[in-house]
């Protein structure tokens, strides 16, 4: 996912860190907060530039105002350019900062694509209008998915220090409510920042690093963007998805129907030379000998044929979480394995029905055979969509009388239908039976009357009708009287 | 769960109040009669809805807006207070949570009684059935897979909104905090009842036209009246009643509404000319920001650049006005099975798409991605890992996707299952597992290239056999079929020829019999490995036969030379350069009761080698004796 690198260039970053740990360092040499937070900010790069390869980075600076350094890029030299020469500004302004990380990643993904902020302060508060407390009392959540983290570039001897942290994280609570403040341990040195930018990296840009299997058939691979565990709501547990991707069975991508996503990661065949840490149980010494793009590789294999059938396969990510593989080709015409991870539940895509109850269709198919006297016609096997129980109400020719026009719309209906009798005499019934039912439900028993008379006028002022239709409107026109009971449907009248 | 939006209940006072007229006539319109008898007149008198009609058609319109647009995930109950005894109209179950059942149930109460009437008994009933479980909720206490200990309590909330007509002094607030607490308690005491943990009431004032003055009670906004319990009050007259009543819903479950405009349909009086008609649709909210909104037909055919698969949200929606034209026009096109798409009525920069489309019965509006993709500019897999491989087995893989389709399992299935657990029995196994086992047994042998496997290069005369048999079932001509498969192959080593492979398939240096060997040992893996009949069986065991009966042939000859099967194996996995293909494990053939073991290729040399031993068999005892019997006891077609 996109991560956006929001740097404080205010001036209280160009402090100089005096330590009582090295008392002995010239001058010169005494690093300020700025120095380190470049210095993470590269350490940062150089981790993404090695394990996630295909991160979006963009980088802001922010005072007083911001100003974006780097668009988002997967050029990441270019963001280390702008590290190389940057001005020193007036004072911190966490608004400007919020400000300009919501206009950056509107215009660039808009709302809908989870985005990771990198934060980088020397975590003093500021003062006055776009200082860390009032920011926090007006902020809003951001208008997309995020995680903000905040690399705070602070020493536990500061001022306020505590205060400060917490106040921090309650900026993460107000804007995202997801994210961690990270900062030196024990006190402030380039090795603690080294530390706490690993720690944040450990945490949220390791890259995934699974096996996607079809019965015997496996491939090793990695999903990119990494895959987020899932925080449940009530206790804030996390279910990380699985090492293991494991393929169910197949439905075709028409009937798969656009499921709405949890989230979307490339799926990619892993190179044998990434899987350097990967424990395998069973290493293939043929592995390393030949080239890797001439070992055949199942992902290849399954990418072909789905893309030759429009075929989809529905995979198991987790305990009771589930997700779907499909070829994917971006504008560009380049094809590849995309993941859709499905919300965490067995019964998220009400079309597909209970996740866990999808099993083969030959074998289901073999089954209801068995059922079946011998030599019987092909059982019918059920298939997707899985229907609502029930119709739903505009699909089921509803009555609605809140509005008076609505009794007239029916009544105007139903002479309709009378003036074509014994034409329309089913349809003349169905209306019929369809109003006497919504009278009966909302206990309007005097409309019955009066639909009863609508009918007996029709039958005396008409003069050319069919003599059958005079039979059939003075029969309903009675039955409407009869006061029978709601189950019963009033039947045309025998002629 | 955990959410007041799980339940809602209706208190309907069922009394000689809701009796009263409305205040509001509804003339019967009978509209220009064309050719009717002039001056024949009659007149019929105009009607009068009472409050409970309206009450009815309005609560139940709150529960069709649900139940469109959650499915069982939201429920609701009405309850009938009479001053006696309040009677509930539907339950929590899945059954009763129907518009058909509701309507019935409120046709059988019929209108008010002619008694004066009492609200008590309803919020006394309203209260015990949120105490009630709910299936969602029974799920989760007896919940499966999680451990107790480190599941978070069951946390019960809900709503009650009473109608009636507030015309006597009677403390409500007071009223529902001591039922509350009563029940509270009492829940405490019994595991069929949970205790309420958040209530939100709702207390509807309900009188005619002009009588709203007698109310007893005022409107006052929601406001807590415990640490559990927010109370609002609202003194209204039918004309607004209907309003009130979507304004809750809406309220209630954040909905917010999406307007089509701009759909072109055909007028209905002159079909030649076509108007544009707007239509508003009620859904969930979309995502945190998303507010009402105007999007603009843009007709079926899905936009460029727009992937079907790049759906980030999705949700069911219901139209605010279910009968007009332009509705049922716009629902029966969806139902149809078309899409609808949609697009911003203002050109925004980075907006994203909406389409309309029907699963299942039930209209879902799809948020597309169009912005740019963070996926964007990927990887081609040619140059990943095996890209550059091309002798895939793209057509078999794809024979083989459609061999493990998936189908949705029938209802019977999950409620046997259910009812196993129930008596104590282990759960059944889920289809899903089910399936997962079958690709497991489908893959045993399943070399993804050509080159993976000799038996590829020789599909001239075993692609029947390749064909046919990995399938669930063989019938009798099939079987055949894959007989002759291997009988042609035995055919072409009788004349002393090579395997027909180009040369670089065998391995150099191996004698033409240990070539033949090769092939061999592999159809015997792919056979074993796709044992899934009797039928399969019994190939198989013809197979062995026949070998059996060519091994004798060049017995002599070979003796000094072949290797143990085992061995022979490994060389042909030379050739397979997959890292997902492993040896399949050595099965044993299905034992048929009483019967010795048949023979595979081991048996068979370890036979041979005894020969030569200096043991001798036993007088009486015929090497291969089974076989014969075998022989005759197993169907042999097409073998004379």
């Amino acid at each position: 996912m996109p991560t956006v690198i929001a740097l404080d260039v205010s001036l209280s970053m160009c402090r100089p860190i005096v330590t009582n740990y090295a008392p002995d360092t010239p001058e010169d040499e005494i690093p300020t907060r700025k120095k380190l937070a470049i210095e993470a900010v590269n350490q940062f790069l150089d981790h993404v530039s090695v394990h996630c390869k295909l991160e979006w980075v963009a980088m802001l600076a922010f005072s007083t105002l911001y100003e974006v350094l780097a668009p988002f890029t997967r050029d990441l030299d270019i963001i280390r350019s702008h590290l190389n020469s940057l001005a020193d500004f007036d004072k911190t302004n966490f608004d400007a900062a919020l400000n300009g990380i919501t206009t950056m990643v509107i215009d660039h993904w808009g709302n809908t694509a989870p985005v990771q902020i990198l934060l980088v302060t020397d975590g003093s508060p500021g003062f006055g209008s776009g200082s860390l407390k009032e920011t926090i009392d007006k902020a809003k959540p951001f208008p997309f998915p995020a995680k903000l983290n905040i690399l705070s570039i602070s020493d536990p001897d500061d001022k306020n220090y505590s205060e400060n942290c917490q106040m921090l994280q309650q900026l993460i609570e107000t804007t995202c409510g997801d994210g961690v403040v990270y900062f030196p341990e024990s006190h402030l040195s380039s090795k603690g920042c080294v530390g706490a930018v690993s720690r944040l990296c450990a945490k949220d840009f390791t890259p995934y690093k699974g096996v996607l299997r079809c019965g015997q058939l496996r491939s090793k691979i990695t999903l990119c963007p990494p895959p987020q565990p899932h925080v449940v709501r009530f206790d804030e547990k996390r279910i990380e998805i699985s090492e293991t991707i494991e393929i169910i069975g197949f439905i075709s991508t028409a009937e798969l129907g656009s499921p709405a996503a949890h989230s979307r990661h490339l799926l990619l065949p892993l190179r044998s030379a990434e899987n350097g840490s990967f424990s395998d149980t069973k290493p293939d010494a043929e592995d390393g000998d030949d080239i890797d793009g001439r070992t055949p590789n199942f992902c290849v294999l399954l990418h072909g044929a789905m893309k030759v059938e429009s075929l989809s396969a529905i995979v198991e990510v987790g305990e009771n979480w589930f997700g779907c593989i499909y070829s994917w080709a971006d504008n560009k015409r380049k094809s590849n394995l995309m993941l859709s991870v499905l919300p965490p539940g067995t019964e998220v895509v009400s079309w597909l029905g209970n996740l866990q109850e999808l099993g083969s269709r030959d074998e289901l198919m073999n089954k209801l055979m068995k059922q079946l006297p011998p030599n019987s016609p092909v059982a019918t096997v059920p298939s997707f969509p899985v229907k609502a129980l029930e119709k739903k109400s505009y699909a089921s020719n509803p009555t609605v009388w809140v509005h008076n026009p609505g009794i007239n719309a029916d009544i105007q209906k139903l002479l309709r239908h009378a003036r074509k009798l014994p034409d329309k005499t089913p349809q003349f019934f169905k209306e019929l039976n369809r109003m006497r039912k919504w009278a009966l439900t909302i206990g309007f028993t005097e409309i019955l009357e009066s639909i009863a008379q609508v009918l007996e006028r029709e039958c005396m002022a008409s003069s050319s009708a069919h003599p059958e239709a005079t039979i059939q409107l003075t029969h309903a026109a009675t039955q409407l009287r009869a006061k029978l009971l709601y189950t019963k449907t009033i039947q045309p009248h025998r002629v | 769960m955990g959410d007041l939006c799980h339940k809602t209940i209706f208190v309907l006072d069922h009394c000689k109040l809701m009796r009263e007229l409305t205040g509001v006539t509804i003339e019967i319109e009978l509209g220009n009669r064309p050719g009717a008898n002039v001056g024949y007149f009659q007149f019929i008198p105009s009607v009068m809805k009472s409050l409970w009609n309206c009450v009815a058609e309005s609560t139940l319109e709150y529960a069709r807006i649900l139940w469109d647009l959650f499915g069982d995930e939201r429920l609701i109950r009405f309850i009938a207070s009479h001053p006696q005894k309040a009677i509930s109209l539907n339950d929590w179950s899945k059954a009763q949570q129907s518009m058909i059942f509701v309507q019935e149930a409120f046709a059988a109460v019929g209108p008010p009684l002619n008694t004066p009437g009492s609200i008590q008994t309803g919020i006394v009933l309203a209260i015990k059935a949120l105490s009630e479980p709910t299936p969602f909720q029974t799920r989760y206490i007896s919940g499966k897979g999680d451990t107790l200990s480190s599941k978070p309590r069951l946390i019960n909330k809900g709503r009650i909104v009473c109608v009636t007509s507030c015309l006597v002094d009677f403390d409500v607030q007071e009223f529902v905090l001591s039922s509350l607490g009563k029940n509270n308690a009492a829940a405490l005491n019994t595991d069929r009842k949970i205790p309420i943990d958040e209530l939100e009431f709702v207390l509807l004032s309900l009188h005619p036209v002009g009588k709203e003055h007698l109310s007893r009670v005022l409107t006052s906004p929601s406001q807590e009246i415990s640490p559990f319990a927010k109370f609002e009050t609202v003194v209204l007259t039918p004309p607004d009643f209907h309003t009130r009543i979507q304004q809750l819903c809406v309220a209630h479950h954040d909905l917010v509404t999406t307007t089509v405009t701009g759909i072109p349909m055909k007028e209905e009086a002159n079909a030649s000319s076509s108007l544009n008609y707007d239509v508003t649709l009620f859904h969930p909210r979309l995502g945190p920001t998303n507010e009402s909104q105007l999007l603009k037909w843009a007709g079926p055919t899905t936009p460029k650049g727009v992937g079907t698969n790049l759906c980030n949200t999705a949700c069911r929606t219901t139209p605010v006005e279910v009968i007009s034209r332009p509705t049922t026009c716009l629902s029966n096109f969806v139902l149809s099975g078309r899409s609808v798409w949609l697009e911003a009525v203002k050109k925004v920069s980075k907006a994203n798409c909406n389409v309309l489309m029907a699963h299942g019965g039930e209209i879902w509006m799809h948020v597309m991605e169009t912005t740019r993709n963070v996926l964007e500019d990927p990887p081609s897999i040619s140059e990943g890992s095996g890209g550059r491989v091309t002798d895939y087995r793209i057509p078999d893989f794809v024979e083989f996707m459609k061999q493990n389709m998936l189908a949705p399992f029938p209802q019977p299935e999950i409620s046997s299952t259910d009812k196993n657990r129930r008596n104590g029995d282990p759960p059944a196994v889920k289809p899903f597992e089910l399936s997962k086992q079958r690709l497991w047994r489908k893959t045993i042998f399943w070399p993804i290239t050509i080159s993976g496997s000799i038996l590829f290069s020789l599909s001239v005369h075993l692609e029947t056999l390749l064909k046919l048999f990995p399938s669930d079932t063989l019938d009798e001509l099939q079987k055949v079929e894959c007989d002759k498969a291997f009988w042609s192959l035995m055919a072409i080593e009788a004349r002393g020829d090579p395997p027909p492979v180009s040369s670089l398939q065998l391995k150099k240096g191996h004698k033409k019999d240990e070539q033949w060997r090769v092939v061999y040992s592999e159809i015997e893996s792919f056979l074993r490995a796709n044992l899934h009949s009797p039928a399969h069986e019994s190939v198989l065991e013809c197979f062995m036969e026949s070998r059996h009966d060519e091994e004798k042939n060049t017995e002599k000859e070979s003796d000094s030379k072949s290797t143990e099967n085992k061995g022979k194996r490994s060389g042909s996995n030379g050739n397979m350069k997959s890292e997902s293909f492993s040896p399949p494990p050595q099965k044993k053939l299905r034992l048929e009761s009483g019967a010795e073991p048949r023979t595979n290729l081991l048996t068979l040399w370890r036979l041979k080698t005894e020969k030569k031993s200096p043991r001798i068999l036993p007088e009486g005892l015929k090497l291969y004796a089974h076989l014969k019997e075998s022989q005759e006891t197993s169907a042999k077609p097409g073998k004379s």
